[in-house]
């Protein structure tokens, strides 16, 4: 890891397009503000942690949980009607 | 943000300048209804069609969430007004379809315009990283 010490109002870049800069700094925490091109992602380090794996998680969804999704109503949704057999054709 | 249908978005690209987290290399997906579904969508990889998320807008299951954008986020997708933006939410199916989870803390927001989506988290926190559809 490397390692570099700032004070307030000072900046580090990463890379050409990443500035992050200390905004403010207070006894237990630093205000850490981060610049960075739209095709860089940029999260707290557990929130993107659990995000990670909760998207693992839901990615590729199993097939037979997949069927069943159409049980899935909303709370407001009204049962659907019960179906009825096709009405037998008229004879002539 | 106003809920709205993604009827409009069916078979169209979108364009997530940095991937999802834990997906960062795909970056186009196209969102289809699922089956005759009008309100699950499937959200699948374009390079990698075995990656796939099963979405839906969260009103109907969440009426209560009002989800709040960051800033940085609006000025990445363009966004000036919640009209620019569908907001889905990624579920996580389990074993019973009462057991199917939403992710409310970092929502799909899509540009409805421009089509750039982001996975983003919210504004303020307290948001259920699993929250149940089945209440």
């Amino acid at each position: 890891m490397l390692v570099l010490t700032r004070r307030g109002n000072q900046s580090i870049m990463i890379g050409p397009d990443i500035v992050v800069t200390v905004l403010e700094v207070s006894r237990d925490q630093v205000r850490i503000g981060i610049q960075a091109p739209r095709h860089v992602d940029v999260h707290r380090e557990e929130v993107f942690a659990e995000l990670q794996r909760a998207n693992r998680a839901a990615a590729s969804p199993n097939p037979k949980a997949l069927d069943q999704l159409g049980r899935l109503a909303p709370p407001s949704t009204p049962p659907p009607p019960p179906k009825r057999p096709p009405a037998p054709p008229a004879r002539d | 943000m106003l809920p709205r249908s993604s009827s409009d978005l069916d078979t169209s690209e979108l364009h997530f300048a940095a991937g999802l987290p834990g997906f960062p290399d795909h970056h186009r997906f196209t969102l289809n209804w699922w089956g005759d579904s009008d309100l699950f969508s499937i959200l699948r990889s374009v390079d990698d069609s075995s990656v796939e998320f099963v979405v839906v807008p969260p009103f109907a299951f969440f009426p209560t969430y009002e989800p709040e954008l960051d800033d940085t986020t609006a000025e990445r997708l363009n966004i000036t007004t919640s009209e620019d933006a569908l907001v889905l939410v990624i579920v996580t199916l389990g074993d019973r379809p009462e057991d199917a989870t939403a992710n409310l803390m970092a929502p799909i927001v899509i540009n409805q315009h421009s089509l750039e989506a982001t996975q983003a988290v919210l504004v303020g926190g307290g948001y259920d990283l699993r929250a149940r559809l089945g209440g």
